[in-house]
């Protein structure tokens, strides 16, 4: 009981954690867009930056529902898990498609790389893998 | 009385049920089901909304951002064909000029968009067949029923961003007729899959790398000015509290791809008979006005300010004038009313260019982002075509409605657009070229 307990800790945690990353980034994307600084690892995108925001809320709210006790409140990581998931299988069919613009040679994708793409919804998505992994792992604890 | 009555049937009905369950059912361990635990959060009171934008965006981003080299590969083949066609007729210039610059110019212009319509088609069909959409309805019922509009007027819009002529008509299903007729006027401003080439063109040309975001904007406009117009019906034309409106959600499935994939061709083929009938008699019609002057026939690379569409744009212009239209954009918009996509057509025959990317250059060099935001607009909210007024006519029985429905949208657009302009000049976008 105390281990699924600290394992549920654990999560909520993480699920917090992975949430302040996508909503400070998210931040970072609306400012840099809104002030026109260049940057690469965070382009200014005020949409993207809302999008990144939203699932960011989400994956905070499963916190606070932990903290409440609510014994469902691991929904937050999954549906947050799976917009992040949603996002980054997006940036990776642009990656294919642009890339299929490079390979076959076309004037406008010349000089494309795959670092255009390179994306926060992308590179994010990272942090957000192992919720997939710990949200079924929770899963079978509680079938057993 | 008749809807209690309805209402208190249902809920009895759903406690008889509940109680069958209860003495039947033995629940299991498991705490949550896995379509309850989606709907914690998808029906969240607070999320749902900004999830439902999420999704959104993302399907235009998937739409438009992953389209664009299919596009370049669709109009290569086509300019191509034209080339060999034009070929036959060599010899006789007005035969040449009408298949090579009329047919299959006019091809060229639209069939590339075939890309990106049939890409948010495929998203819609697999938002729908997981089913979301329902949910989507849901929560949109929360904050319809606070304006005063009626939750099912939500299906019709979805309807809508394919086409809006069998959304107009899926409002039949509406109980209470000032809901219907509610639903019927609102619908035309969301944003059908024939405005998206609009759309592309000009956020392509002018917002290079935030396409995706300029077209979810305008995707976001359209359903706040169909909800703003149904609001504002509700308040004064057709005032009364909106039916009850039971939805019942189906439970979530994985969509198969040959499902998505059919659905996808079922919207698609739309566009594409569209494309074989109206857009080629607009092209034909088009290439006619713009080959053609009261001199006569115009000749090779004509001057199309001499051409009767040049005489057209010009007489109408200074109506557009506040909003930075010049006889170009204004005939362009005239032309559009028969279906949205020909101000693609038109735009490309008369700026006298070939392809996408030149109408983009060409536009870059004319008019400024502001200018190209409140087209954008004005395309969205103008009434969307010709088709859709006729729908609008049968679907409510009477030319006054269908009168008001062209008028105030006309007016709605024009003043949207204008806000729209004036807010892009006071923010320093109102100078020539892309940002």
């Amino acid at each position: 009981m105390t281990t699924i307990n600290s394992f549920n800790s654990g999560l909520g945690i993480y699920s917090l954690l992975v949430g302040f990353a996508y909503i400070i980034v998210g931040c970072a994307q609306i400012i840099t867009g809104i002030i026109r600084i260049e940057s690469p690892i965070v382009p200014g995108d005020f949409f993207q930056g809302a999008v990144l925001i939203i699932i960011g809320l989400v994956f905070v709210m499963g916190f606070v529902d932990m903290r409440k006790g609510e014994s469902d409140w691991v929904a937050y990581l999954t549906i947050g898990s799976l917009l992040a998931g949603i996002i980054f299988v997006l940036y990776v069919f642009m990656i294919l498609s642009n890339g299929l613009g490079w390979a076959l040679g076309f004037e406008d994708w010349l000089e494309w790389t795959p670092l255009e793409q390179f994306q926060p919804g992308l590179w994010l998505f990272v942090f957000a893998l192992p919720g997939i992994y710990l949200v079924s792992k929770k899963y079978r604890s509680t079938k057993d | 009385m008749s809807d209690d009555y309805e209402i208190k049937l249902a809920e009895g009905r759903y406690k008889i049920i509940e109680s069958l369950l209860e003495e039947s059912l033995t629940k299991t361990k498991t705490e949550i089901g896995f379509s309850d635990m989606l709907d914690k959060v998808l029906l969240n009171k607070y999320l749902g909304i900004p999830i439902f934008m999420v999704l959104a965006w993302a399907l235009f981003q998937f739409s438009i951002e992953a389209s664009g080299v299919f596009m370049a590969i669709i109009e290569m083949a086509v300019v191509t064909l034209g080339e060999l066609a034009g070929g036959l007729f060599e010899g006789n210039i007005i035969a040449q000029s009408l298949v090579q610059d009329g047919i299959f110019g006019g091809f060229a212009f639209i069939l590339p968009f075939l890309a990106p319509i049939f890409l948010l088609f495929l998203g819609i069909s697999l938002l729908e067949d997981s089913g979301y959409f329902a949910r989507a309805t849901f929560v949109m019922d929360r904050l319809l029923r606070k304006m005063g509009v009626h939750g099912r007027t939500f299906i019709p819009m979805m309807i809508g961003f394919g086409c809006n002529v069998p959304a107009i008509m899926a409002c039949r299903s509406i109980e209470g007729e000032k809901d219907r007729m509610i639903s019927i006027l609102s619908n035309p401003y969301i944003s059908c899959g024939a405005r998206l080439p609009v759309y592309v063109l000009f956020a392509g040309a002018f917002f290079v790398g935030m396409e995706g975001s300029i077209i979810f904007s305008m995707y976001f406009l359209g359903i706040a000015v169909a909800v703003f117009t149904a609001w504002l019906l509700r308040k004064t034309l057709f005032k009364g509290e909106p039916e009850p409106f039971i939805l019942e959600l189906p439970i979530y499935r994985m969509p198969t791809v040959r499902e998505s994939v059919l659905h996808m061709w079922e919207r698609g083929v739309v566009f594409l008979k569209k494309a074989g009938t109206y857009l080629l008699l607009g092209a034909i019609l088009l290439w006619f006005m713009s080959a053609f002057g009261p001199s006569g026939f115009l000749g090779v690379d004509p001057d199309v300010s001499m051409s009767f569409t040049g005489i057209l744009g010009n007489v109408f212009q200074p109506i557009f004038a506040p909003l930075g239209f010049d006889w170009r954009l204004t005939a362009a918009l005239i032309f559009a009313f028969l279906a949205k996509e020909i101000a693609v057509e038109g735009l490309g025959i008369i700026l006298a260019v070939e392809g996408e990317v030149a109408i983009q250059a060409a536009l870059v060099s004319l008019v400024s982002p502001a200018t190209a935001i409140a087209f954008m607009i004005f395309v969205l909210l103008y009434i969307p075509c010709l088709a859709t007024v006729g729908v609008i006519k049968s679907e409510t029985n009477s030319w006054k409605w269908t009168l008001f429905s062209v008028v105030y949208s006309i007016v709605i657009a024009f003043i949207v657009a204008l806000l729209a302009y004036g807010i892009m000049v006071f923010a320093g976008f109102g100078v020539i070229g892309g940002i």
